[in-house]
């Protein structure tokens, strides 16, 4: 086949457009992490002072812990919702269209109403729980550290479930109905059908959703940041929320650095290790 | 699987598990109605009370229809730009992803068809850049900024929300791409066609469904990002989320103007989705199945 080479510009150009405005300024934050406000080398004196910091700790495990729960809980209440919904016959078209709405407001109005929703004096939640009996007094959701992790932690996954919901729904529509015909005909009952046919199935489809369920709960800002703002104290920050706080708020920016080498080196290896085959089979051409 | 067929199944009691089984769809579409509407009824139910409706021991499930009023949504719009806000988030969204899809498509289109060495390591790229976070590229990117003197324009905007999706948008679109056939590429490199003519004219008008649901799921992404405009703009460039943040204040907290600007922020992407949902769900959902 005759090809000009010029073709592969098709290919260089946008990568050297994301290299040199993305991946180039983080390899020089990593570099820069190496050096003090005054630019004397001090080595990993940086990291060594955001080792001691108390914050810096809680932000990386609330991280951690915020993705790992949030994932969880999604793939998890995403899966059993798509298949009670594949039962709803015509309504599960209906279903569909109205999962679009809390996966279209932004986590940023998601955030602003969680805080009226949450509200100890005035808020919809206390209300309900005291009239169902189920606490006896307000409580300070997102004042009190015990309450504010579960409830950062909740109140995504209320609003995503239903996007995990919407991809595991589609992928089990695609699975061939004659699989479950022939499970009714072999006298398999629906439970049976659930375990044997439906769940090895949709293996792969779980593996992507929880990776990419992974890569965008590892990113948070934009919900913590409208609704406790990483509070109280810095029970609910997130290593996003961190960076920005010390790189930004707080101008310290050596510190902000050696966060972000910190971090982006963390998720590389997590990436490399766990996400990496997942996301690279879904690249390599089938055919 | 092979257990043998079994005969003669329970006829009469088809009909009484039928309206069982009514009932559940009846009633589990409703709950995911309600379970998925309701956060948006809540806000929109507090912005129409007045603030001094809203701070009440017990909440109003419904708005008292006496005080329902368009006030807070008034006093938004005059006390702040807001047409020029959502002018900015829709303009900046618009052409940065356009950007977005012209390169990204490029970037896929030669992945997904051609054979070359070192074919690995650009996946390996796009796998790596795609799964890092926004905030590691904030504070060198905050510093260049600085220096080039790009602090809170639009043109600033649309690069940073231009550039960042080319990873993972190369990564949505290529599984599409090799899909598509290599008999119509072949045939216009015969015609004499360049690479680039093929992709213009051959490749995206037979995927217009899927460059229409890619455009629309980047223009959701960027209008409902937060870090970019919040940490890169300040008045010229503010988009539309950053000023329903300015909202809550340490003083005080109006519930009912909260409610009535995240109300005012999500309209364009709500009519986006009734519009096009059909495109929304396919784009969202394509790489799941694929």
């Amino acid at each position: 086949m005759v090809r000009s080479r010029s073709s592969i510009l098709l290919l260089l150009i946008p990568f050297a457009v994301f290299f040199i405005s993305f991946t180039m300024p983080l390899l020089w934050a990593v570099w820069q992490s190496l050096f003090n406000s005054k630019g004397a080398f001090v080595g990993f004196g940086n990291y060594l002072k955001i080792f001691k910091d108390a914050s810096f700790w809680s932000s990386i495990t609330f991280t951690l812990i915020y993705a790992a729960a949030t994932t969880l809980l999604m793939v998890v209440f995403g899966y059993l919702f798509a298949i009670v919904i594949n039962q709803l016959g015509s309504g599960e078209a209906v279903a569909k269209t109205v999962m679009l709405v809390p996966w279209a407001i932004s986590l940023t109005a998601w955030g602003l109403m969680m805080q009226i929703v949450t509200s100890q004096d005035f808020g919809i939640l206390n209300d309900l729980l005291l009239r169902a009996h189920v606490i006896t007094k307000r409580i300070s959701w997102l004042g009190v550290e015990k309450y504010a992790r579960p409830m950062v932690i909740a109140s995504r996954v209320v609003k995503e479930v239903w996007f995990s919901t919407l991809l595991f729904l589609v992928a089990r529509q695609t699975l061939p109905a004659e699989l479950y015909e022939e499970g009714k005909v072999s006298g398999a009952n629906p439970w049976q059908a659930f375990w044997l046919i439906t769940t090895p199935l949709m293996r792969t489809t779980m593996l992507y959703t929880m990776t990419i369920l992974l890569i965008f709960s590892l990113q948070e800002f934009d919900m913590i940041y409208a609704l406790t703002r990483g509070g109280p104290g810095f029970a609910t920050e997130t290593a996003a929320l961190g960076i920005y706080r010390l790189g930004i708020l707080f101008g310290r920016y050596e510190a902000g650095t050696a966060y972000t080498a910190i971090w982006s080196v963390f998720v590389s290896i997590f990436v490399v290790l766990i996400l990496g085959r997942v996301l690279i089979r879904s690249l390599e051409s089938k055919g | 699987m092979n257990r043998p067929l079994e005969t003669g199944s329970p006829a009469p009691a088809y009909r009484r598990r039928f309206r069982w089984s009514t009932l559940f769809k009846v009633i589990g579409t409703l709950v995911v109605v309600v379970a998925t509407i309701f956060p948006l009824y809540w806000i929109v139910n507090v912005s129409l009370m007045p603030e001094t409706q809203v701070f009440k021991e017990k909440p109003r499930y419904v708005p008292p229809l006496e005080s329902l009023s368009l006030r807070t949504y008034r006093t938004i719009f005059e006390d702040y730009a807001i047409g020029r806000y959502i002018f900015n988030s829709i303009f900046i969204c618009s052409i940065a992803t356009i950007v977005t899809l012209a390169l990204s498509l490029s970037m896929a289109y030669y992945l997904a068809k051609f054979h070359f060495r070192f074919k690995r390591l650009f996946f390996y790229f796009i796998v790596w850049s795609l799964s890092l976070p926004w905030v590691v590229y904030v504070l060198p990117i905050f510093k260049i900024v600085d220096f080039l003197h790009l602090f809170d324009t639009h043109f600033l905007m649309i690069v940073l929300f231009g550039f960042s999706g080319i990873p993972m948008f190369a990564w949505f679109a290529i599984p599409y791409l090799q899909e598509f056939p290599d008999e119509l590429i072949d045939a216009a490199r015969i015609d004499g066609s360049t690479e680039l003519g093929i992709l213009l004219k051959i490749v995206t008008p037979a995927l217009k469904n899927v460059v229409i649901a890619l455009f629309l799921i980047r223009f959701i992404f960027a209008y409902n990002a937060l870090l970019y405009p919040l940490i890169f703009s300040v008045e010229k460039a503010k988009m539309i989320l950053t000023v329903i943040l300015d909202f809550p204040s340490p003083y005080e907290m109006p519930f009912a103007k909260m409610s009535a600007g995240g109300i005012i922020s999500v309209v364009p992407i709500i009519l986006l989705v009734i519009v096009f949902q059909r495109y929304i769900v396919s784009g969202l959902t394509g790489r799941t199945i694929k």
